[in-house]
């Protein structure tokens, strides 16, 4: 039964994948515009953008393109950038690199910090250290991550001078070490670190209070109470059965990041896979663009069949043999 | 409570209905004259958004309604240029990119009959004396006689209000000039945009940094010289590879690789190899690698060189330094086009590509580490974040700096502040003028204005009515306020547009007795009323 699960979710997961390709697929062509743009923009007469477009294959009609397309993918090829003129995998994994980097670090941070301040204030439930906390929470949840890094930016490079304006690494450094170089990039990554950290860390609190405020009436914990249990004990108890809310919005929370934070990147000039997105989109760099959303959206999919999967394991009460 | 609610829903519904209806109905219903309406197009861009806010108010005036619809980059490529164009007016900037100082390329593109289809006349202009003239010119080795058929070309352009011309922006950019001295301002490059780079060429560092850092928004494309796709990627390859001519700093042509070139007769051009140049791996540029380069272009028709090659039946060595070209007909812009953009790649590299690369074509091959001749040498390229360039200190310019960097700081503020807090020494995208004048306050930064061949234009669209009309044109350029325009826009930063799309400086070619046409509203009034267009009650002007 239990196999039998596991193999129908996997299938399940394939279906999905397969459709979000498509549609991604259907919807780039429906965007306004043409890949060519950049070109007719310059010197190019008529002539040679229709024969950069025959170099690109866009000359054939669209089912065409869409098998191709498919064919190549499903050999594990993305194709080649239109813009850079490189395979697509050299153009963004360079760039994923550099935001995985940044948003690992700060997704971890908020979801142990969040989890353990959002339990703890859920526990504490009607006192005023609770109040202060939910509002703190919603306040800097609430600030759209390019104001909240405009006004660190302000305060802590332009006032107090401590950390570099933006980017990843001190330009024109040479012959570090990989300890320099190590320290060198923290130093650029503190802030936006900071930022994505108290964006993220809202939502994190909110979710693991809500999550404690519901075990609080459980009869479980009552009688755990009634076993004698030390008050530290039983919120132990409560708490591994109120993360697992919190397991489910963290792993898609991790999913996301592959896609990057736009706003984020853009007001850092942190040279990572979300600008890259954006700026692919722009131009119509389809290869790259379709690459990049199918990547977000894979890294989302496996991340909500990971959760799926290890519900049973953290919540035995979830069983699936019942169905 | 929910019964009000239903009630209320119910009725605002038939509101929707019944103003949908009578929004039908009414038009058609005031039979008889049917008044103007335009449909413009512009870009999502605060300049062209300012222009419409603008013009719209003055056209109001005249009683011409427009409806503005804005769009990418992108939406002007697929609806506009590669489709029937279904607006009236078309508004654009033109940026001023090298190869538009040469005179022809704005009259051809803009106007030229063969443009129409998926080109950039997509006002669908037809003139056959225009085209004429516009043949005959590019066939005319004489510099004088050329500059007279050019001249008629834009008289042309001028009776026919072909256009609605507006300004030509000047360029400003930023320095630090504690840092750098000499800096070398060029027309449509300023000083940070590696077009005509005489600063990169000729300033001196003043103090520590030897290898100045210039910030932009935009990132390297490639260094494969011949994907290299958009001009300023272009222009940092040109940096990187030897090109046979360029630009002095008041945009003239001047031997670079080329030592000379002489006009045999009008199908044959002789070039002299400059002597001494070396590769950036040592070994020395000969004639083979010239004539190699022009046969690679040839075999390979890339398409970014294909358009102005095409005119080159074949190319030979006449002795060790001497290169002929033959060419299918006479070509004037010879070396303004092919002489000032191909540069000179190394034989010993190129030959086996792309076959022992593994790519079917020259532009997938990466070219990771170019290797050209140029004055500057690509050491490292990380995407979306900065490359590093070093002096070639064995060239024939012999740059005074070390090496460059060039950060990519996607936004303007950014970009401001790196400046601001001397992270950076040059700017390189282009400033506004109030931009300009925060920097300006700060003791250790200078801007740099120059003018620009850029030019920002409405294109009226000949296809429909009223832009078919002439009288309607002619009264249209009355309506446009280009000075006012101007000083909102950019500050009174520029020049305003003659009633040609070459800018006044670029002399011998831009014709002086083209006149600009002043702003009066009044005048835009007559002309309508004298050919035949009336008002409604609602003062909304008619067709005739």
């Amino acid at each position: 039964m239990e196999r039998r699960y596991i193999a129908s979710r996997i299938a399940q997961t394939i279906i999905t994948l397969y459709a979000v390709l498509t549609l991604m697929w259907v919807l780039f062509r429906l965007v306004p515009g043409d890949p060519t743009a950049m070109f007719l923009s310059g010197r190019l007469s008529p002539e040679d953008v229709e024969a950069i477009r025959k170099l690109w294959g866009l000359d054939q009609p669209l089912h065409v393109q869409y098998f191709k397309y498919m064919k190549n993918l499903s050999m594990g090829d993305l194709g080649i950038s239109f813009s850079y003129r490189e395979p697509v995998l050299k153009v963004m994994l360079p760039a994923l690199f550099n935001t995985l980097i940044l948003m690992i670090p700060s997704i971890l941070m908020a979801i142990v910090v969040g989890t353990l301040m959002g339990t703890n204030l859920g526990w504490k439930r009607g006192s005023a250290r609770e109040r202060i906390g939910v509002v703190l929470s919603l306040f800097v949840r609430s600030f759209p991550v390019f104001l909240t890094g405009i006004i660190v930016l302000m305060i802590f490079v332009h006032l107090l001078g401590w950390f570099p304006l933006g980017g990843m690494r001190t330009i024109g450094a040479f012959g570090l070490s990989w300890w320099e170089r190590f320290l060198d990039v923290s130093h650029h990554l503190a802030l936006p670190f900071g930022v994505a950290f108290l964006y993220y860390v809202g939502d994190v609190v909110v979710i693991s209070r809500t999550s404690m405020l519901e075990m609080i009436g459980e009869e479980f914990l009552q009688f755990a109470k009634a076993r004698g249990l030390s008050d530290k004990k039983v919120k132990k108890i409560a708490m591994r059965n109120a993360i697992i809310p919190v397991i489910t919005y963290s792993t898609i929370l991790i999913g996301f990041a592959f896609g990057g934070q736009v706003l984020l990147e853009v007001v850092f000039a942190w040279p990572g896979v979300g600008r890259l997105m954006v700026n692919s989109v722009q131009i119509h760099d389809y290869p790259v663009a379709q690459a990049a959303f199918f990547l977000m959206a894979t890294a989302v999919i496996i991340a909500n069949l990971l959760v799926d999967f290890s519900y049973g394991y953290l919540d035995p009460r979830i069983s699936i043999q019942k169905r | 409570m929910r019964k009000g609610t239903i009630f209320f829903g119910v009725a605002l519904a038939w509101g929707f209905i019944l103003a949908f209806v009578l929004g039908l109905v009414m038009p058609t219903a005031a039979q008889g004259k049917e008044p103007v309406v335009l449909k413009a197009w512009a870009l999502t861009y605060p300049e062209p958004v300012e222009i419409w806010r603008v013009l719209s108010d003055d056209l109001r005036e005249l009683g011409i309604q427009v409806k503005l619809r804005n769009g990418s980059i992108g939406e002007w490529v697929g609806d506009i240029i590669r489709k029937e164009n279904p607006y009236h007016l078309v508004t654009m900037t033109w940026s001023g990119s090298p190869e538009r100082i040469e005179p022809s390329w704005f009259l051809t593109e803009f106007f030229h009959s063969s443009r129409i289809e998926r080109g950039r006349n997509y006002g669908n202009y037809v003139s056959k004396k225009f085209d004429a003239l516009m043949k005959t010119q590019l066939r005319e080795m004489d510099p004088e006689k050329r500059k007279q058929l050019l001249w008629k070309a834009q008289e042309i352009i001028n009776r026919d209000n072909a256009f609605f011309p507006i300004y030509h922006h000047d360029m400003i950019q930023a320095y630090n000039c504690d840092r750098i001295e000499g800096v070398i301002p060029t027309m449509g490059s300023c000083i940070g945009w590696p077009y005509n780079p005489w600063t990169f060429f000729r300033a001196r560092p003043k103090g520590k940094i030897r290898e100045p850092r210039v910030v932009n928004r935009k990132d390297l494309m490639s260094t494969n010289p011949f994907a290299a796709q958009e001009a300023q990627t272009m222009g940092w390859m040109r940096l990187i590879y030897d090109t046979f001519a360029k630009r002095d700093k008041d945009s003239k042509l001047i031997p670079w690789a080329a030592e000379s070139w002489n006009i045999v007769d009008d199908t044959t051009v002789d070039i002299v190899l400059r002597d001494g140049m070396r590769f950036h791996d040592g070994k020395l540029v000969t004639v083979e690698d010239a004539k190699f380069t022009f046969d690679y272009i040839m075999k390979w028709k890339f398409p970014m060189f294909s358009a102005d090659w095409r005119n080159i039946e074949h190319v030979e060595i006449r002795d060790g330094r001497t290169l002929r070209f033959k060419l299918k007909s006479p070509y004037a812009p010879f070396v303004a086009n092919i002489l000032l953009n191909t540069f000179i790649i190394p034989k010993h590299i190129w030959k086996d590509i792309p076959s022992s690369v593994g790519v079917a074509n020259p532009m997938d091959w990466p070219n990771p580490t170019p290797i050209g001749s140029g004055p500057y040498q690509l050491v490292e390229w990380k995407k979306k974040e900065y490359f590093h360039l070093k002096a070639n200190k064995n060239h024939f310019i012999k740059p005074n700096f070390d090496g460059l960097y060039y950060l990519v700081v996607p936004t303007t503020e950014g970009m401001i502040a790196m400046l601001e807090k001397q992270q950076a020494e040059i700017y390189g995208f282009a400033l506004d003028a109030v931009q300009a004048n925060k920097l300006d306050a700060l003791p250790y930064l200078k801007t740099v204005r120059v003018p620009n061949h850029s030019i920002t234009e409405i294109r009226p669209n000949f296809k429909m009515r009223p832009t078919s009309d002439p009288s309607f044109r002619r009264a249209f350029q009355y309506a446009i306020n280009r000075k006012g325009l101007l000083d909102i826009v950019y500050q009174g930063q520029g020049v305003v547009a003659h009633n040609t799309p070459i800018i006044p400086i670029n002399k011998p070619w831009s014709n002086p007795n083209v006149p600009s046409i002043k702003f009066d509203l009044g005048k835009a009034t007559q002309i309508l009323k004298e050919a035949g267009y009336t008002w409604d009650s609602k003062g909304r002007l008619c067709y005739p």
